[in-house]
C-alpha cells in the first residue's frame, strides 16, 4: 500500500520557541516575511481549562489538495507518498493556489516572483534524513507519520483555529493537552 | 489593490463577451446593421478584449510564461478560464475580418461558435472563484453576478454605438432594465446569503457597506435605472447621449462592484 506521510504536531510538547519555522527559513534561505512553517498561539480554552498553547503548521499535504485543483500550469504534484511537491520551475506567480488553499499556505515569493511552499523536505526523506523542522525541534514536537500504518493515540485532526477539514481533507494531525483539572483558592 | 488588473480583466472581458453577443443578434435577427457600423462595433470589441488580456498579465509573477496558464485544462477552471477566453478572442477577430468582407452568412456562423465559447469562458471565470476557502466568494451568486456584468454592459455598449450611428431599431433600455432588475436580486440574495454565512462572509459583507465604494456603487446603480425607466416611454431620450451617460454609470457601478468583490474577500 502507498504512504501517507503527514505531519504529527504534539501541541502538549510545543514552547513556542519559533525553532522550527526559523530553521526551515534559513536552511531554504528563504525571503524576508515568508515562512514555510508557522508557529501561532491557540486560544486558552483549546483544551476546556486554561492552557498555553503553541502550534507549529506547515503544509498540510492534504489529500484532496485545493492548490494542485486551482493551479493552472500544473506545477503542484501530489507523490505516492501523499506529500504535495510545488514545482517552482512551471509556476507563473498567478497566486491562485494561494487564494485556493483553505489554510493560506502557498504565500508569494516577491523576489521570485512566483509561489513557495513547504514540500516536507521530500529531497531529505528520500536520502533517509528528516525534514528540517522535525530535526531542529528541542522537544521533539513535530514528527513524520505514514497515517496509512499508523493512528497515533490521542492525535486530532481539527484544533480551534484551523479551518473545516472537510474541504481538502488536511493529513497534519495534533496531539493536544490533556485537560487539567483547575483547582481555586477560596 | 493588488488584484486591479484581474478587476479590470473580469470586466472588460465581460463587457466584450456581452457586446459581441448583442451584435452576433442584432445583426442575425435584424439585418440592419451596415458594414460600417458593423465592422467599428466589433473592432471596438476586439479591442476592448485585447487590452482585458493585456491588462490581466500584470497580475502574474511571470507574464512572460502566462501561454503556459492552458496546461492543467483538466482540472483547473483558471486554466479553462485562460483557453476559452483566449478562444473567444481569437473568433471574435474572425468575425470582425468577416465583417470586413462582408460575409453575412460566415459572420453568422462564427459569431454562434464565439458565443457559446464566451458563454464557457464566463462560466469557467466564475467557476475560479467559487472555492470555499474564501466564503464570501463561494455561492451561485458570484456566477449571476459575472453574467450580469456582461448582460448589463454588452447590450448599452453595442446600443449607443448604434445609437451614434443612427442605426438603433432595438429598445435598448427595456434590455438593461430587466437585466437590471436581475442585479439588483442577485444583489439582495448575495448580501443574505453572506449575513446568513460563515464568519468570514458576515465580515465581507460589513468591509462591503461599510465602506462609501459600495454606496457610490449604489447611488450610479440607482441613477441609471432612474434614467433608463425614463427612457422606456420617452423615446426622444433614447439617444446616443443618454445612453453614453447610462452606460458610464454602470461601467462605474460595475467595476465598484467588482472592485469589492476582490478587496473584501476573507479568507477562512
Amino acid at each position: 500500500m502507498a504512504k501517507k506521510l503527514g505531519f504529527l504536531v504534539n501541541i502538549e510538547r510545543c514552547i513556542g520557541c519559533h525553532a522550527c519555522e526559523i530553521s526551515c527559513k534559513s536552511f531554504y534561505q528563504l525571503e524576508p516575511n515568508m515562512r514555510r512553517r508557522r508557529v501561532q498561539e491557540l486560544p486558552e480554552d483549546v483544551v476546556g481549562t486554561p492552557v498555553r498553547a503553541f502550534v507549529s503548521t506547515a503544509c498540510n499535504h492534504c489529500d484532496d489538495p485545493a492548490c494542485k485543483k486551482a493551479c493552472p500550469v500544473g506545477a503542484y504534484t501530489k507523490r505516492e507518498d501523499g506529500i504535495v511537491v510545488h514545482n517552482q520551475d512551471l509556476c507563473i506567480g498567478c497566486q491562485m493556489c494561494g487564494k485556493a488553499c483553505p489554510y493560506s499556505v502557498p504565500m508569494f515569493n516577491p523576489v521570485k516572483k512566483k509561489m513557495d511552499k513547504c514540500s516536507m523536505c521530500y529531497d531529505r526523506l528520500d536520502v533517509g534524513q528528516l525534514p528540517i523542522c522535525v530535526e531542529k525541534c528541542p522537544l521533539e514536537a513535530i514528527q513524520i507519520v505514514d497515517y496509512n500504518e499508523v493512528q497515533p493515540a490521542n492525535a486530532v485532526s481539527e484544533i480551534p483555529t484551523f479551518a473545516d477539514t472537510s474541504i481538502t481533507h488536511p493529513t497534519t494531525h495534533f496531539i493536544l493537552h490533556k485537560p487539567g483539572k483547575q483547582s481555586r483558592r477560596f | 489593490m493588488h488584484d486591479l488588473p484581474l478587476v479590470i480583466f473580469t470586466v472588460l472581458s465581460q463587457l466584450a463577451i456581452g457586446g459581441f453577443v448583442t451584435l452576433w443578434w442584432f445583426d442575425r435577427k435584424n439585418k440592419t446593421i451596415t458594414r460600417s457600423t458593423g465592422l467599428i462595433i466589433s473592432c471596438s470589441l476586439v479591442v476592448l478584449g485585447g487590452i482585458a488580456v493585456l491588462v490581466s498579465l500584470f497580475h502574474l509573477g511571470q507574464p512572460f510564461a502566462a501561454y503556459r496558464a492552458i496546461l492543467n485544462i483538466k482540472v483547473s477552471w483558471l486554466s479553462r478560464e485562460v483557453t476559452f477566453y483566449g478562444g473567444f478572442v481569437g473568433l471574435s477577430v474572425l468575425y470582425t475580418w468577416f465583417w470586413l468582407k462582408d460575409m453575412p452568412a460566415r459572420r453568422s456562423l462564427i459569431g454562434g461558435i464565439a458565443t457559446i465559447i464566451g458563454a464557457i469562458a464566463i462560466f469557467s471565470s466564475a467557476k475560479i472563484y467559487m472555492i470555499p476557502a474564501i466564503p464570501a466568494w463561494n455561492s451561485v451568486t458570484t456566477m449571476f453576478a459575472f453574467f450580469l456584468t456582461s448582460i448589463i454592459l454588452g447590450p448599452l455598449f453595442v446600443g449607443l454605438l448604434l445609437a451614434f450611428r443612427g442605426e438603433l431599431s432595438v429598445n435598448i433600455s427595456r434590455i438593461s432594465i430587466f437585466s437590471l432588475i436581475a442585479a439588483a436580486i442577485v444583489m439582495i440574495l448575495y448580501f443574505s446569503s453572506l449575513q446568513s454565512g460563515l464568519p468570514q462572509a458576515v465580515e465581507a459583507a460589513r468591509l462591503t457597506t461599510h465602506h462609501f465604494i459600495f454606496w457610490i456603487r449604489l447611488f450610479t446603480f440607482v441613477i441609471a435605472f432612474a434614467i433608463l425607466s425614463l427612457s422606456i416611454k420617452n423615446k426622444a431620450m433614447c439617444n446616443a447621449k443618454i445612453y453614453s451617460f447610462v452606460f458610464v454609470l454602470l461601467f462605474i457601478s460595475e467595476f465598484l462592484a467588482r472592485f469589492q468583490f476582490y478587496e473584501t474577500a476573507n479568507h477562512l
